[in-house]
């Protein structure tokens, strides 16, 4: 067997025991080593566990996780999320579908505190589902502009995913941050006009809010939000402006929350515990997956795989955006079965050589490649975020309504990707503009 | 023989403890993390120098035993990343032969890196690894203890799981079902 034929099988393998239920970890790791085995010998097999495992994750820039996910984790556990919710409302609720835009721009918002896209879900779920639900929306439009929603998390920093690539790919996260900005607010303004033209279509989906809006209500609105817009403004600006490291700004966002949650009187030890608990268990369970995709990464290059399909590219003379309507297909796929970690992990080893090839900018492709996992978030048979909101409704609405409910948010999704493959700025101007 | 009299529920509980115990420390890391770095940077910005060599603290001592000390309890919770829509549709036995087999790889593959992460934890010490910052000599070689610890207790876990499995009533770990995942353990 030559080394591309051992680096191939590796990869088939590997795929297979993924589907067998293997731990993604467990999947990656144990294939690269015993790959590495067969080509190189022991020796180089175990020199190859010393060098990477340590070595990869004492890294300051995969700091910023572990600090991110606590300030999400805070946020939802304390509930934050409602006073941007509420105040959302009372600017919106006299749209066509209100309510459900109000979601959609709420979900927006807590994007801005988390970092995955199955808390803003989550987090908007329990708010929002009841009450438009209360107001006579018919589930499929409560549920699914829910789980839709949920996937700009992941788009507007912090992303867990996009961290993720950063360090992968060797990109600014700062950068990809910035790119983020533009596709999580391209997709929410998708989902808003998606909303708007199946009420106008359809009036009983959503019907009128009957109940104005006082003045006291609006305060009031205001008064619940601000500290929630003061600790966005923190995390952001110091970003942003070059001040704070990916990092820095998560631990100072994670302090910050603390402070709001306890200004907000929502603060407990109950609270406190879960959110770090949770934070403890996500970083683990994450962690473990990038350093088998590390050993897969040696792995596939030591068998030349990666050289191969890189040359075959450049060979073919492939555009950045036929690339990307091949990355288009490839994650949809995946996106059916695989959730978006396990998915991203996977196959960057592979993906990323091709990347490189060509001329885009791996800014772009970052971006593009999350937005396609987070499609496959909404996706049946495993759509993640619909399970969420599911478990968060409870016999509300099934997973079958709320499937239908999903499919008008999800072709705008291929707008979305098709806007940002054919004007590639609409992810990489703020990072060109601010970056430099 | 069963319930809390046998050897087994007895050695359960104690593993169990112990993964709680590496819950507080994780616990007590992820706290130190966000002050250490915050701390760092209002004296940044206060006095214009922070406190010597936080990047390599924060990442070295704190994030490596973030990362690897509570392998075993995301086990314990079921909280390790595998995909379940292909097995779910199989018929219930051979999804438990899939699960024992899941088992069995994962104590091969974390019992080789558990051996291998030891072995160079040993050779750290023996040198005295460290690395210098900003003027500052920082030994770096105790945390890479850290990681055969959490490969070791992952390995512990996984063999008690599947002996749990056999003696389901003398189960003193009180692990996850394994064959079900909670949305609570959801990533994306």
């Amino acid at each position: 067997m030559t080394d591309l034929m051992i680096g191939f099988s590796g990869v088939a393998v590997a795929v297979l025991l993924i589907l067998a239920r293997i731990p993604i970890a467990v999947a990656l790791a144990s294939v690269s080593f015993v790959g590495i085995l067969i080509l190189l010998g022991e020796r180089a097999a175990y020199g190859i566990l010393s060098a990477v495992v340590y070595d990869f994750v004492a890294n300051w820039t995969l700091t910023s996780i572990p600090m991110f996910l606590l300030m999400g984790f805070v946020c939802f556990h304390a509930g934050l999320t409602k006073g941007l919710f509420n105040s959302c409302r009372v600017w919106l609720s006299g749209l066509p579908g209100g309510l459900a835009i109000t979601s959609v721009v709420g979900a927006a918002g807590f994007a801005t505190v988390t970092g995955s896209s199955v808390a803003c879900a989550a987090a908007m779920g329990r708010i929002a589902v009841p009450e438009m639900l209360r107001l006579g929306y018919k589930p499929e439009l409560a549920t699914g502009c829910i789980a839709a929603a949920g996937t700009i998390g992941a788009l507007i920093p912090p992303s867990i995913l996009l961290i993720l690539f950063g360090v992968f790919t060797q990109t600014p996260v700062s950068l990809l941050f910035l790119g983020g900005v533009g596709a999580g607010i391209l997709t929410a303004i998708s989902y808003i006009v998606v909303i708007i033209i199946r009420v106008k279509l359809d009036p009983s989906l959503a019907p009128r809010s009957a109940e104005p809006i006082t003045r006291e209500e609006r305060r009031e609105a205001m008064h619940e939000t601000w500290p929630t817009l003061l600790l966005i403004a923190i995390v952001f600006g110091g970003l942003f402006s070059g001040i704070f490291t990916a990092t820095e700004a998560g631990a100072v966002g994670a302090a910050a929350s603390f402070v709001v949650a306890a200004m907000n009187r929502t603060l407990d030890r109950r609270v406190v515990w879960n959110s770090i608990v949770e934070t403890t268990i996500t970083t683990a369970s994450i962690f473990v997956i990038t350093i088998g995709a590390n050993l897969l990464t040696r792995f596939l290059s030591l068998s030349d795989v990666a050289g191969v399909l890189s040359e075959a590219i450049v060979g073919f003379g492939a555009e950045p955006w036929m690339l990307a309507i091949g990355l288009t297909c490839l994650y949809m796929l995946l996106g059916l079965i695989l959730e978006p970690i396990g998915a991203m992990l996977l196959t960057l080893p592979v993906v990323l050589p091709v990347m490189a090839a060509s001329d885009a900018s791996f800014i772009w492709y970052g971006v593009l490649i999350v937005k396609l996992l987070e499609m496959g978030m909404i996706t049946p048979p495993v759509g993640l975020n619909v399970f969420v909101v599911k478990s968060v409704v409870g016999n509300q609405a099934t997973t079958t309504q709320i499937f239908r409910g999903i499919w008008w948010f999800l072709v705008v999704d291929f707008v979305v990707v098709g806007l940002m493959i054919a004007f590639p700025s609409l992810v990489t101007a703020l990072p060109d503009l601010l970056g430099s | 023989m069963s319930g809390p009299q046998t050897v087994f529920f007895r050695v359960g509980r104690l593993l169990s403890r112990t993964l709680d115990a590496t819950q507080v420390i994780a616990a007590i890391l992820v706290l130190a993390m966000m002050l250490h770095v915050v701390l760092d940077v209002i004296l940044k910005y206060a006095i214009s120098s922070g406190f010597p060599a936080t990047v390599e603290i924060v990442s070295n001592y704190y994030l490596v035993g973030l990362a690897f000390l509570p392998l075993a309890l995301a086990e314990k919770q079921n909280s390790h990343i595998s995909v379940e829509v292909v097995t779910s549709i199989l018929p219930m036995p051979v999804q438990r032969a899939l699960l024992v087999l899941a088992w069995i790889l994962s104590i091969i593959t974390y019992a080789v890196l558990a051996q291998q992460t030891f072995l160079d934890a040993l050779e750290k010490q023996r040198i005295g690894a460290f690395i210098f910052s900003q003027g500052v000599r920082l030994f770096t070689w105790p945390c890479y203890f850290m990681l055969p610890i959490g490969f070791g207790l992952m390995v512990l876990a996984l063999l008690y799981r599947i002996v749990a499995l056999v003696l389901p009533d003398n189960d003193g770990l009180g692990a996850a079902d394994p064959l079900y995942t909670s949305p609570e353990n959801y990533h994306d």
